[in-house]
């Protein structure tokens, strides 16, 4: 009879133990699967301020940049004569920025519809698709003020145009 | 014999009672780390960056007004509205210049109701006199602003654009 209670007393510490085992293995499992989520969402907030800080020191990069081609030195300038050339070339920079999408879309002056530059529409048109990963997913894209230079040709004299765009990078969500 | 059987049915519900509580307790603190992690969010609609850039490209962009061979810059159409020059091509450089900076500023900041921009205030001083105001939609307690300044021949151009969103 006392072995029989003391095998019913030890059934049931092993029940109990089992029940808070399970317990705070499933508090485990979701602090696991929630600090995964943290961790993909930390991947994604940090791409984004890698793409914020390539934003923002793109169009004074050598591939961008106004650089010395016009009147007056300019800051936060991308040369469009430069960009179609570069977008001839692109192939070379596959990789090279670390974003899935590097767009131009000029703001101001307003076209009414929406003009994909090419060497036949160039200058007038408004959107530049300079960069696209290969195989690249949709993202989420983040943008920021330019000036958009080119050399504009009046009655046979050249004179300096700047415009205003966006430039807008694209990034992979993790 | 029934006061031993009262005795243990007693201490199992007392045990029950107890994982009951660290089962609620276990469950409150998660809600409140759930809670605080899911408040961490700092993202805003309007980033400094993009303010001070828009100013700053706003600035450089060429206008119809013709002056020496070239069409000059919003920098230097302030210069000519506040020493009251006209263009070669006797456009009013006030004039254009409030127009400009008004179709300017449109096309970039969409401020309506459905958008998250509620509205913006653009304003221009040279030597501290208000040459430009420009105001839009609703002022809020969340903006983000940018202020640029700077001088040429004695005058000196303050230029502020403010976001509210």
């Amino acid at each position: 009879m006392k072995n029989q209670r003391g095998q019913m007393k030890i059934q049931q510490m092993a029940f109990m133990l089992i029940t808070v085992f399970i317990f705070f293995a499933l508090i485990g499992l979701f602090i696991i699967s929630f600090k995964m989520t943290g961790l993909r969402e930390q991947a994604t907030n940090l791409q984004e301020k890698n793409t914020m800080l390539l934003l923002t020191k793109l169009a004074e990069s050598p591939e961008f940049s106004c650089g010395e081609s016009f009147r007056n030195t300019k800051t936060n300038c991308v040369d469009l004569d430069k960009i179609m050339a570069l977008k001839n070339n692109i192939n070379i920079y596959q990789n090279f920025w670390g974003v899935n999408t590097i767009e131009i879309r000029k703001i101001y002056p307003e076209i009414e519809e929406e003009i994909l530059c090419n060497a036949q529409s160039y200058p007038n048109c408004n959107i530049i698709e300079v960069y696209s990963k290969e195989g690249a997913e949709e993202g989420i894209g983040l943008s920021n003020f330019v000036s958009l230079c080119r050399k504009n040709e009046e009655n046979g004299i050249s004179y300096d145009k700047c415009e205003l765009g966006r430039i807008i990078v694209g990034y992979e969500i993790k | 014999m029934r006061y031993k059987n009262t005795l243990k049915g007693t201490r199992g519900q007392q045990e029950m009672v107890g994982l009951a509580i660290i089962m609620v307790m276990v469950a409150v603190i998660l809600l409140v780390f759930l809670g605080f992690s899911l408040n961490n969010s700092d993202k805003d609609i309007v980033e400094n960056y993009e303010v001070s850039s828009f100013i700053q490209s706003l600035l450089q962009y060429n206008t119809q007004c013709h002056s020496d061979r070239q069409y000059l810059e919003v920098k230097d159409l302030i210069f000519s509205c506040s020493n009251q020059q006209n263009c070669e091509n006797s456009i009013d450089s006030c004039e254009l210049l409030n127009n400009t900076m008004s179709e300017i500023i449109d096309s970039s900041w969409n401020v309506n109701e459905d958008s998250p921009i509620q509205g913006y205030e653009f304003f221009i001083y040279s030597n501290g006199e208000a040459l430009i105001n420009l105001e839009k939609g609703n002022t809020t307690q969340n903006y983000k602003g940018s202020v640029q300044d700077y001088t040429t021949g004695g005058n000196t151009i303050e230029i502020m654009f403010k976001a509210f969103f």
